[in-house]
């Protein structure tokens, strides 16, 4: 009897039998991080780009958030609610990050948290419909002011604002340096994705020229290159004396590193907040390369970052304590709209008190360094203080070059 | 005009010796080889841990060597060998499995996808050097260095080392070679061996000059098969020329048009040699035949 | 459509009978229930496997047309993506800057496919084998290219967020729910699926199977395979721009990153798992394929491990398991999941014999 057919033929009909039985089993129960405390838990969903092309940036983002809520539910939770993180990994795929959004209205999350690149911006906001959600990301529309969309939130302002701080401490450290706005040459540089290159082109770019800075070069560079020596001969090329780079990190360390090989003396500024920069910057080790930074930095020695590595260390997180920041903020803000919304949560009530959101308490300002408010007509930040950081050689440490600065969200409505 | 030369050169130097492997492995087996990224990946993480663990920057070079030739060839004789009746684009289509999704799932397992530096790790800085009045890195002369090494030893292996004749009779004809007693399957793995190793190392060199980031890196190795083709798909030596011919087209249009058009220059070169002249500069005009 | 010989007793007395694709009463009646099934599917299972149904229907047409190139006419193509790019683009650019309502849009997206379809088959008439691979890789970083550019020509808030589009609607009748997506995906990717059946009983489909297996015979025997090879490009580029135009309006937005030379290369697997060369078998591999990555999700997620152990491992896991089942079905079973239901056919046909007699008479 010939049995090789039906040898060749089991072994995979097993397998499949067993993924889809599998698949198809409990899956009500879902998954996630909930420590067993007891009392239910509140779930929010939360997807990000884990291992697709720009992880580097939004998996420490997801991480941060998730070595925050593993800390909580290990210290009890919210009075005893453990909150329960449904991860997801969208690879930046529009496509996949619409069919999570869909996934988690239909498991009826109290609310979502979203993560990724403003390519999937449009995707996301077909599917999430009416879903509480905190962006993970610059606050892109239709979440800041003017009209923004009730279930919108961002930890964070808007790119519009980061743009107008970019040019703000520009024009500080010319000054420090000595040098008029009609002295400046600027080079603009972006990567090719639509948040950055739009911001670029449409914001920082009128708002320069409008205050007297000379703008010779508006780069874009493709996100699939990170030896950017031929960017950097350009800018060269142009006469430039500062650039101002905003965001991937990847390109941002990648051409401060180039700037530096080609010995280029003028001022190099890209955005710090954005995981993977600070790290940057110390490879880099460069006197002329600075971040402009949202948050506290582990050299200020604040005790926020004592829990935050605390919480890496026991929760085994893989990316650097400083790019963790932005998502325990993230954490710090979810923690207090659900604390105060309550068990059970329901959206609408959650929508209610995140409409109406204050987190100013030491910890946070420690970290975010201004406090977070919300109101009907902003769901971004009032302002937003930042300052520019930049490698110290004695004290071989990142460390803040200028002060705090304070800029109004300035919204982003219409074209 | 400088500029150019000095970015278009180690470019030329990096995807000649990712070709080089591509050519290697087409020779022996018909087959492209899709993995080239992720074991590029591979080769990468591997050096740095090495480094890691405190072996000095000189020794973690021929160790990642050596790894990838181990990894080379068991591959070769556990996915490759066992597609020997298949049609030829079933083996690619392996190689598209285990480099795209394989390794990089096993490397985003072990250490996670974030963009490292190491070059600190390694123990001797990434310099600058004057040569011919143009200004590369110390890796990129590195670069340079190997190619030309690798290119002059592979020609000289094939046209005058035993085991380089044999390599080159199996890949004109695997029964007839079989027949005269040369054993093809040592053969074959010594070309992947070969081809693995040297794209490990490329990986990791590369990663030390420009930080690892397997997105970038995976579009680098891709661009590197029009290079592999321009200059002929079986010839070791129009590497060269196709390399250089790649690497000039798409920095020139880097530095003077637009960078993103540069991305598809060796693509758009790639349909233009395989309208015009589909085996290359000096590859052999019957190798397109072949189905 | 079958190899199988339907065995004693079923004998075609007239013409009509003999041309009949489902012949036999076994296969009548599965083809009802499985009918059946399909339609009752929504109000059998919750609403995220009908709203994985409604991507696997998607797939399924995608996967068809890339099983005309591919499968039929042996033309293997890693194209696969761009020329869904260019459906979604059409459709993006059609009803957003022109004004083209539904389903039109759908439409010009198709006549859009075909004729870069044509386009792409002209130089790829002297390419056979790995030489159209790579071929097809450069066509798919150079419309990247084109897309992305068009996308960053576009400024302000459009520019920033991407084309959105409407949900599609007849008259007040809109399709916003999983289950009224699903019934209209499964309607046209029925019509697709009934379409590649019959196409190899015309013409061109018997031209590709020549072309398929020995092109320069083909053309010795009188075949025209210059046309019949641009038939397919230009048929395969339409209905991928139709699964194109489909998917962007699924996911309500257009998006030149969606594009990736992953998504070909997944297509490529579903052909190649279902089954090359077989509608079926593109049917069955597009489901298996979508479903099983998604299933996966869901079983890995009900393992409920920690938060930290699903990202930093089952996450990557996922990629790697992808990876594994290619390249195990190329190994073992490389006539996909079609070959595998062959063989078992096979074996209990023929039991409890092991294989067939040498000379027997077949149809």
């Amino acid at each position: 009897m010939n049995l090789s057919n039906l040898k060749r033929a089991l072994p995979a009909l097993v397998l499949a039998g067993a993924v889809v039985l599998a698949g198809c089993g409990d899956d009500d129960e879902g998954s996630g991080a909930a420590s067993g405390n007891g009392g239910e838990p509140y779930v929010i969903g939360a997807t990000s780009d884990i291992s697709g092309p720009v992880a580097a940036t939004y998996g420490p983002i997801l991480e941060g958030l998730r070595v925050y809520v593993d800390q909580l539910n290990d210290d009890g939770g919210i009075d005893g609610h453990p909150i329960e993180l449904l991860i997801r990994d969208h690879k930046s795929d529009p496509a996949l990050v619409a069919s999570d959004a869909k996934f988690f209205n239909q498991r009826e999350t109290t609310g979502i948290f979203y993560a990724g690149p403003s390519s999937t911006l449009a995707s996301y906001l077909q599917s999430a419909q009416d879903a509480p959600t905190l962006y993970g990301n610059a606050c892109y529309p239709p979440a800041p002011p003017p009209e923004p969309a009730p279930n919108f939130f961002c930890v964070g302002v808007s790119p519009a604002t980061d743009a107008k701080a970019l040019v703000d401490l520009l024009l500080a450290h010319a000054e420090e340096e000595g040098k008029a706005p009609e002295d400046l040459k600027l080079a603009l540089v972006a990567e090719d994705i639509p948040g950055c290159r739009v911001v670029n082109k449409d914001v920082i770019a009128p708002d320069a020229e409008s205050r007297g800075i000379d703008v010779v070069a508006n780069e874009v560079v493709p996100v699939t290159v990170t030896n950017l020596t031929p960017t950097a001969e350009k800018i060269d090329r142009a006469g430039a004396n500062a650039v101002i780079h905003y965001c991937l990190s990847a390109q941002m360390v990648a051409l401060g590193d180039a700037l530096g090989q080609i010995e280029w003396p003028g001022s190099y500024m890209a955005a710090g907040n954005i995981p993977g920069m600070i790290d940057g910057v110390a490879e880099v080790k460069n006197p002329n390369f600075f971040a402009f930074d949202w948050f506290g930095l582990p050299s200020d020695d604040l005790a926020v970052f004592d829990d935050i590595e605390a919480a890496a260390e026991a929760h085994d997180a893989k990316a650097p304590i400083v790019d963790l920041r932005w998502g325990w903020s993230v954490g710090i803000v979810l923690h207090q709209a659900l604390e105060q919304c309550g068990f059970p949560c329901e959206r609408s009530k959650l929508l209610e008190v995140m409409g109406a959101l204050k987190v100013d308490d030491p910890t946070f300002l420690e970290l975010f360094n201004s406090p977070l408010e919300w109101s009907e007509g902003n769901h971004a930040s009032p302002s937003k203080t930042y300052r520019l950081v930049g490698w110290d050689d004695d004290k071989q440490e990142v460390v803040g070059t200028t002060d705090w600065i304070s800029v109004d969200e300035v919204g982003m409505g219409g074209d | 005009m400088t500029a150019l030369f000095e970015n278009a050169i180690p470019l030329a130097a990096l995807y000649g010796l990712i070709a080089v492997g591509y050519v290697v492995i087409y020779r022996a087996s018909g087959v492209l080889n899709f993995a080239h990224g992720g074991l590029m990946v591979l080769g990468a993480f591997i050096g740095f841990a090495l480094a890691g663990i405190g072996i000095v920057g000189i020794v973690v070079f021929p160790l990642v060597i050596l790894a990838g030739a181990a990894i080379g060839g068991l591959f070769y004789r556990l996915a490759m060998r066992p597609m020997a009746g298949q049609p030829v684009w079933a083996a690619v289509l392996v190689t598209i499995g285990f480099g795209f999704f394989v390794v990089i799932g096993i490397v985003q397992m072990i250490w996670s996808p974030r963009i490292r530096d190491f070059s600190g790790d390694l123990g001797f800085a990434n310099g600058n050097h004057e040569v011919l009045g143009l200004r590369f890195s110390t890796i990129e002369l590195v670069l340079i260095a190997s190619f030309v090494v690798v290119e002059a030893a592979l020609l000289a292996f094939y046209r005058w080392s035993r085991s380089g004749i044999r390599m080159r009779a199996a890949s004109q004809d695997h029964h007839l070679s079989a027949y005269r007693g040369i054993n093809i399957d040592i053969v074959f793995a010594l070309a992947w061996g070969i081809a693995t190793g040297l794209v490990m190392y490329v990986g990791f060199a590369y990663s030390v000059d420009a930080r690892l980031d397997m997105g970038a890196i995976g579009a680098l190795a891709l661009k590197a098969f029009p290079a592999a083709l321009a200059g002929g798909m079986d010839s070791v030596g129009g590497v060269v020329a196709g390399a250089l011919v790649i690497a000039f087209a798409e920095v020139y249009v880097q530095l003077e048009v637009d960078p993103l058009l540069a991305e598809a220059v060796p693509y758009l070169a790639l349909l233009l040699v395989l309208i015009v002249r589909p085996w290359g500069l000096f590859g052999t005009p019957e190798a397109v035949d072949r189905v | 459509m079958s190899s199988v010989s339907r065995g004693a007793g079923y004998f075609h007395r007239t013409y009509s009978q003999d041309l009949q694709q489902v012949n036999t009463r076994i296969r009548r009646v599965g083809l009802a229930g499985l009918i059946v099934l399909v339609l009752l599917l929504p109000t059998l299972v919750s609403g995220q496997y009908v709203d994985l149904a409604a991507q696997s229907a998607i797939a399924v047409v995608g996967a068809l047309a890339l099983n005309i190139l591919t499968g039929y006419a042996g033309q293997l193509s890693l194209g696969h993506a761009a020329l869904l790019g260019v459906g979604g683009f059409a459709t993006g650019i059609a009803a957003t800057e022109v004004g083209v309502p539904w389903p039109l849009d759908i439409a010009v997206a198709m006549v859009a496919g075909a004729v870069v379809g044509f386009v792409l088959g002209l130089p790829a008439l002297r390419l056979r084998g790995l030489y159209l691979v790579l071929a097809t890789v450069a066509a798919h970083f150079i419309a990247v290219y084109a897309f992305s550019h068009y996308q960053s020509s576009r400024s302000g808030i459009v520019g920033l967020t991407g084309m959105t589009l409407d949900r599609p609607a007849i008259g007040t009748f809109e399709f916003n729910t999983p289950t009224r997506w699903y019934y209209l995906l499964v309607a046209v990717a029925a019509v697709v699926a009934l379409y590649n059946v019959n196409v190899l009983r015309t013409r061109p489909g018997r031209a590709w199977i020549a072309i398929r297996d020995r092109d320069l015979v083909a053309s010795a025997l009188g075949i025209a395979v210059v046309r019949y090879k641009l038939t397919a490009f230009v048929l395969s580029s339409s209905l991928a721009a139709l699964a194109g135009s489909l998917l962007v309006y699924y996911n309500g937005s257009v998006s030149a990153e969606s594009y990736t030379l992953n998504l070909a290369i997944t297509y490529l697997v579903m052909v190649i798992v279902g089954g090359l060369g077989s509608t079926a078998g593109a049917i069955v591999g597009a489901i298996f394929v979508t479903c099983s990555l998604r299933l996966l999700t869901f079983a890995l997620e009900a393992l409920n491990t920690s938060s930290q152990f699903q990202t930093d491992y089952l996450i990557p896991l996922q990629v790697v398991l992808f990876g594994v089942l290619t390249v195990g079905f190329l190994l073992f079973e490389p006539r996909g999941l079609i070959g595998i239901w062959n063989r078992l056919r096979t074996y209990v046909e023929l039991w409890p014999f092991g294989r067939r007699p040498l000379a027997e008479r077949r149809r």
